[in-house]
């Protein structure tokens, strides 16, 4: 690629300001950054389009500017790093659109507006996927505001969803229910979308619109294992253990062998056990079949193990209220033994949770009280030196 | 154009339901609860002599235990016989009273415990520990772990010579020790 040179540019301006006149202008510069464009010298056009929008001849033309945002857009291409040239294009495109009444250049200048416009919207992808949000927000919101005028299509729906994940992702509750919304109402599919507004909704307490969304949502997905599981988490929170459990339970006769939704369905009965009193027995015994049945197929699933060994534990606890002191020391004393053997049951499985997950201080510490529970001083203390350093990482 | 590379995305609700389930209570704090219920126990099924009838029960905790809380939690709700139960803590032996009716010694405080046999000499109060063999050493009720589930120890000579009565019940469910 070749410079102009100072000179032969200074010969170019001066024959514009001896000629006078706009056709002398528009047809020496302009002419020469075509020409130079021709030759894919971009630096030489860069200089020759840059004086002609400062030129009174042409600084008003349509096709000075459409000219200017295709020698930027080229530039800006050549060297994508190089963002303010890609600024400067579309301002230029954006003033040759506000110039151009007879609409000469309007499908060509529209054409690169687009171009460049989907440059943000695959940068905003990257940057969503490197989590930098705020950027990625900016560029989509450039995108939309562009497509919304001249292509509102998949893209543009999709666009939508993105920057309300993004906002989400921001702390920005109300911009990101707004772009959900609109994505929806833009006919973007995508569980992902349902189960995002569901949570909005949820967190604004406004349990009609999270209903209906999930609901649709798992209309639209049946099989979404997500949208599931997000259902299923609103009826826990809505306290509608019932359905919860119901709609679980369904499934599971569907897939017996789903050990995912069979953790899901231990949750419930975990729920379900620590919030009715009159339960607790039932889903207790619920629980550990169920873990049980998930250790008999995967031993070594470490939540099953974790989770059971907890559910031991907590079991427990309840029977220590305020009104085991109304027992007699006969009564209170069989309870202890019961309390006891509930306390051993759970030893194996938190320690072995311990040991397929070292690094999980839960497991290590559930691990410690249960030592400290059957005074095993020595095994106290090396789990204790553990739970230290990894708490001091 | 591009698309979004899902699995990076930080599903925002399915994680509840496979969170780690805490455990409903610290779980050091069994051990202490039984044990404090074990003492409202010991109160209800043990006589202290007549000297001992009048005021506040009290039940002294001699050092740092946690056991202090449980107790603490315990006497806001609970009486002894209709009298108001009042936990103190005591950081050495000079300070322990006459009229303490329980006396918990905290494990770590165990050193202590031939001072303390000696300041309660005499007295009827009932010295509790919570240290393998100390039932042997002077004190009146140890608890202990026997097969990983707790109990308690009673050494018959010394609640003898406290003047402290107690009923069958209470023997039954203890590891009797001479």
């Amino acid at each position: 690629m070749t410079r102009m040179s100072p000179y032969k540019l200074l010969c170019i301006a001066y024959a514009c300001l001896m000629f006078g006149g706009t056709v002398c202008g528009q047809t020496i510069l302009l002419e020469k950054t075509a020409e130079y464009l021709k030759k894919n010298n971009l630096q030489s056009a860069r200089e020759a389009i840059e004086l002609a929008a400062k030129n009174e001849a042409t600084k008003n033309e349509a096709r000075t500017w459409y000219l200017k945002g295709f020698v930027f857009k080229e530039l800006y291409k050549q060297n994508p790093a190089a963002t303010e040239n890609r600024e400067t294009a579309v301002e230029a495109l954006q003033k040759s659109l506000t110039l151009d009444s007879k609409k000469t250049y309007s499908a060509a200048v529209n054409t690169d507006l687009d171009y460049l416009h989907g440059t943000y919207y695959n940068e905003a992808i990257d940057l969503l996927n490197a989590k930098q949000f705020e950027r990625a927000l900016a560029g989509l919101q450039k995108f939309i505001a562009f497509r919304a005028k001249n292509k509102p299509d998949e893209f543009y729906s999709e666009a939508l969803y993105h920057a309300g994940y993004a906002s989400y992702s921001l702390g920005k509750k109300t911009e990101a229910k707004q772009y959900y919304e609109q994505a929806l109402q833009k006919g973007y599919k995508s569980a992902l979308l349902y189960d995002d507004l569901t949570q909005i909704y949820l967190s604004e307490q406004n349990t009609p619109k999270a209903t209906q969304t999930i609901e649709a949502g798992r209309k639209m997905f049946p099989n979404d294992a997500t949208l599931r599981t997000s259902e299923i988490n609103m009826y826990l929170q809505l306290k509608k253990y019932v359905t919860a459990e119901r709609m679980i339970e369904d499934y599971l006769k569907a897939n017996p062998q789903d050990t995912d939704a069979m953790m899901v369905a231990g949750t419930i009965y975990r729920t379900i056990c620590e919030t009715d009193t009159t339960k607790q027995d039932v889903y207790f015994e619920k629980q550990k079949t169920l873990y049980k049945k998930i250790l008999a197929k995967e031993p070594d699933n470490f939540m099953a193990n974790y989770n059971l060994g907890v559910s031991y534990y907590n079991r427990a606890v309840p029977l220590l209220n305020d009104k085991a002191a109304d027992l007699t020391i006969t009564e209170f004393s069989k309870r202890v033994e019961y309390i006891s053997t509930l306390i051993l049951e759970s030893k194996p499985y938190i320690e072995k949770a311990a040991q397929l997950s070292p690094q999980n201080v839960n497991s290590l510490k559930a691990l410690s009280g249960i030592y400290h529970y059957l005074n095993e001083p020595e095994k106290l203390q090396q789990i204790q030196n553990k739970i230290k350093l990894l708490e001091n990482k | 154009m591009k698309t979004l590379i899902l699995n990076i995305y930080i599903l925002l609700s399915s994680v509840f339901c496979f969170a780690h389930p805490p455990l409903r209570d610290n779980p050091g704090n069994l051990t202490y609860k039984i044990q404090s219920v074990y003492i409202y126990n010991f109160i209800k099924e043990i006589q202290w002599p007549s000297e001992y009838s009048e005021g506040n029960f009290i039940i002294g905790v001699f050092g740092d235990s946690d056991i202090e809380g449980e107790l603490r939690s315990l006497a806001a709700v609970r009486t002894a016989n209709n009298r108001k139960i009042v936990i103190k803590r005591y950081a050495r032996v000079s300070e322990i009273e006459k009229d303490c009716h329980v006396l918990y010694l905290a494990t770590n405080y165990y050193s202590e415990l031939s001072g303390v046999i000696q300041k309660t000499r005499g007295t009827s109060t009932l010295v509790i520990t919570h240290k393998e063999g100390a039932a042997r050493f002077g004190s009146l009720v140890n608890f202990v772990t026997e097969k990983g589930k707790p109990r308690f120890e009673m050494n018959l000579t010394a609640f003898d010579k406290s003047r402290l009565k107690y009923t069958q019940q209470l023997k039954s469910v203890a590891i009797s020790v001479d």
